[in-house]
């Protein structure tokens, strides 16, 4: 069956290209915001997220992901749908998204809604169409899943306050995680128009809860929290300068997620970086893992990384890294270290150090227990003792260490051939012990347990 | 059980494979006033016999069953709660003993307050948190995974082949979901359909006879072909990792998925 629709371009050659060119976008959770179904309308959401499917590149598929245009009236250097460039255009009518989104819905294709945009003639009129678009899928279409929106940098501040309240995340990508990055490659974006709705936001959701302590019903302003997302490798800033950065987010602008993209080179552009091996996945990977022990694991940038050595380590996560430098600290007795002091040991995770501070209340824990607790001894024996004895006889060197933690599998030094399998980390991830998300698959997954 | 002791044999009880039979089996354990270490529930008949072992088989019984599940519902924190109930849907005998032994655990106070959970240095219990988190894994993982299709009266069905017994759960995730949708919800594997008719509650319904044929609906390629177009275009060439695809949605899940096969038929 064969639709036509406005401006003769079917809604499938219409879903191609403005799906496709939303894809670079690394958001795609449904997390955050638990609202039970109202016994009428269409939709609920769950706190910790579904996934729906996986694509190809392993990415998973919550949110219908798509632009609501791919015109654009900037001229980023890296961007797909930069003016200059002679791709196909399209723009969705807000009622072809209502209705994608509504029957998609019902089969169960998706958890709701990631709208993003081009910037169609100016900020403004875009942000209106966003909004027009939201209002409609809520209120006419009584649509009660969860809605990403982009909120434009240099949209009127009242037209992103309204769209707020219709929306579960909001999200402002920073794209260049510095002012000087920015300006190189995307003339017409300035840092301060990115940090300034980012700001309105925060203030929105600060204003919103004390709405919500005095009225219950009052309605919710992005209850998700707001998002944001950095280039990783399109500039020459250093791990230590991103990191920094995604800290200070966290920290000022109280951000839910940063996510970080490896630059995919779309553009033939001097500009550009050549990128001879392909996107830097490996960096996007270890950036990921940093940002966990920022928000999980009281680690601070500047523990991690500093001026002098600006980079991840290619073969260690970056909390054996930690640990490797700072051998003083270890090994740290399971049976009385408090749980900050857990949670920095390598092999050792948020659920693992909880299950060990429950578990030890009842009797001295011995290494058989740690395994069931989840803990992975292979790499946590370096660092620990139970009852004042280590797992074998180590040595604490750091040469030795290091030899011992890389040495299991060749796999770890080609890091970067296809074998492995990268991929976002979870909260729930502890060598196969998490309650709910995804089933580990063996021990295929490298990652997760840090 | 070293516990027993050679006078003391091992009884097991056997319980038919349902929540009823295993609780009536628990109610049956406690009325026998003996050790519980010199007891073992186990579900369904048994597969081979050991010595100094007897056997019984214990016919469930809603009233004794419905005692067992007031005490637990009273004296059980809501998560342990839901852990018991999520660990008799696997689909293996042993989640008899795993129920009961947390349950004799439970309600000895031996852990104290607080979930019984975290006391995994327990066989019993550690098998319970096994065989629950696994289901639960399971239903997470549905309730994504779970495929629609429009059927020529507007009905919507989906078909799912999940391990444990988890479709009364799942049918209730949909039907707080899709409160204006009527629905099936097959699972293929029991022969057991969970019906959702628009704005009322659901039920379940075993089906007999042979399996049903249904129609599409004309709109329905119409928007499984946009969806397939959708999952295509999204991804990117440059990170395509088909090994990180596949541990993230194993295969076994694919076979009802829209996205993954080649047309309707079901």
């Amino acid at each position: 069956m064969e639709r036509l629709e406005s401006g003769g371009m079917t809604l499938m050659e219409k879903l191609h290209i403005l799906s496709d060119a939303a894809k670079y976008d690394a958001a795609c959770t449904s997390s955050g915001v638990e609202r039970k179904g109202s016994g009428r309308d269409m939709g609920s959401c769950a706190a910790c997220g579904i996934c729906h499917s996986f694509s190809a590149d392993g990415r998973c598929i919550s949110l219908l992901k798509i632009l609501l245009t791919n015109e654009c009236v900037y001229d980023c250097r890296y961007c797909i749908n930069r003016r200059s460039n002679d791709v196909r255009r399209a723009t969705f009518t807000p009622e072809e998204v209502c209705d994608l989104t509504m029957q998609f819905y019902r089969r169960n294709y998706i958890e709701g809604l990631f709208l993003s945009s081009g910037i169609l003639q100016s900020p403004d009129y875009t942000m209106e169409l966003l909004y027009r678009t939201l209002y409609l899928l809520r209120e006419r279409y009584r649509f009660r899943g969860y809605i990403h929106v982009k909120a434009i940098p240099g949209a009127d501040a009242r037209l992103i306050q309204m769209t707020g309240y219709l929306a579960d995340r909001m999200s402002v990508n920073l794209e260049l995680p510095t002012a000087e990055g920015l300006r190189a490659l995307a003339p017409g974006k300035h840092r301060r128009n990115i940090l300034t709705p980012m700001r309105q936001i925060q203030n929105g959701i600060d204003a919103n809860r004390g709405e919500l302590a005095l009225y219950r019903n009052a309605p919710r302003f992005v209850s998700g929290g707001q998002s944001t997302q950095i280039i990783v490798g399109a500039t020459p800033e250093s791990d230590y300068q991103i990191l920094n950065v995604a800290e200070s987010l966290y920290e000022k602008f109280d951000l839910k997620r940063v996510f970080y993209s490896a630059f995919i080179k779309v553009n033939e552009d001097k500009a550009l970086p050549a990128l001879a091996g392909g996107p830097p996945l490996l960096r996007e990977h270890r950036l990921y893992q940093a940002d966990w022990l920022l928000r999980f694991y009281g680690f601070k940038a500047g523990e991690l990384l500093d001026e002098k050595r600006p980079f991840f380590n290619i073969l260690l996560d970056p909390k054996e890294d930690w640990a490797l430098r700072h051998l003083e600290v270890f090994p740290v007795e399971v049976n009385k270290a408090p749980y900050e002091q857990l949670l920095r040991v390598p092999g050792i995770g948020v659920r693992s150090a909880k299950r060990i501070v429950n578990a030890r209340r009842l009797g001295v824990l011995d290494f058989t227990t740690l395994k069931k607790l989840g803990v992975v001894l292979k790499r946590a024996l370096y660092f620990i003792t139970c009852g004042g004895r280590m797992m074998y006889k180590t040595k604490m060197e750091e040469d030795y260490i290091l030899r011992n933690l890389t040495a299991d599998t060749g796999k770890r030094a080609g890091i970067a051939t296809e074998e492995v399998s990268y991929r976002q980390l979870s909260l729930f991830d502890d060598n196969g012990l998490a309650a709910r998300p995804v089933a580990e698959d063996g021990g295929k997954a490298l990652l997760g347990e840090l | 059980m070293e516990t027993a002791g050679r006078e003391n044999n091992i009884l097991v009880l056997l319980c038919e494979d349902s929540a009823e039979g295993i609780f009536t089996g628990v109610y049956e354990a406690y009325a026998l006033r003996r050790p519980h270490a010199s007891i073992r529930l186990r579900a369904g008949a048994a597969e081979q016999f050991s010595l100094f072992t007897e056997y019984r088989e214990v016919r469930p019984d809603r009233e004794k069953a419905d005692k067992v599940i007031r005490t637990l519902k009273s004296r059980f924190c809501e998560e342990d709660y839901e852990a018991l109930w999520l660990a008799l849907t696997a689909p293996v005998p042993e989640k008899a003993q795993a129920v009961y032994g947390s349950v004799v655990w439970g309600l000895s106070g031996s852990g104290g307050t607080g979930s019984i959970l975290r006391h995994l240095t327990d066989p019993d219990v550690y098998s319970l948190m096994t065989l629950s988190r696994n289901a639960s894994g399971e239903l997470h993982h549905l309730k994504g995974f779970t495929r629609f299709s429009e059927l020529r009266n507007g009905l919507l069905l989906a078909v799912v082949e999940p391990r444990n017994a988890i479709l009364p759960m799942l049918a209730a995730h949909f039907a707080d979901r899709l409160p204006g949708e009527s629905f099936l919800l097959y699972d293929k594997g029991r022969k057991q359909y969970a019906a959702h008719p628009a704005g009322q509650d659901w039920f379940l319904v075993n089906e007999e006879g042979e399996e049903k044929r249904f129609l599409f609906s004309e709109e329905e390629s119409y928007y499984s072909e946009l969806f397939r177009q959708f999952c295509h275009s999204i991804s990117i060439e440059e990170r395509k990792n088909m090994v990180l695809q596949r541990n993230m949605l194993p295969l076994r899940f694919r076979t009802h998925m829209t996205e993954f096969t080649k047309s309707n038929e079901k």
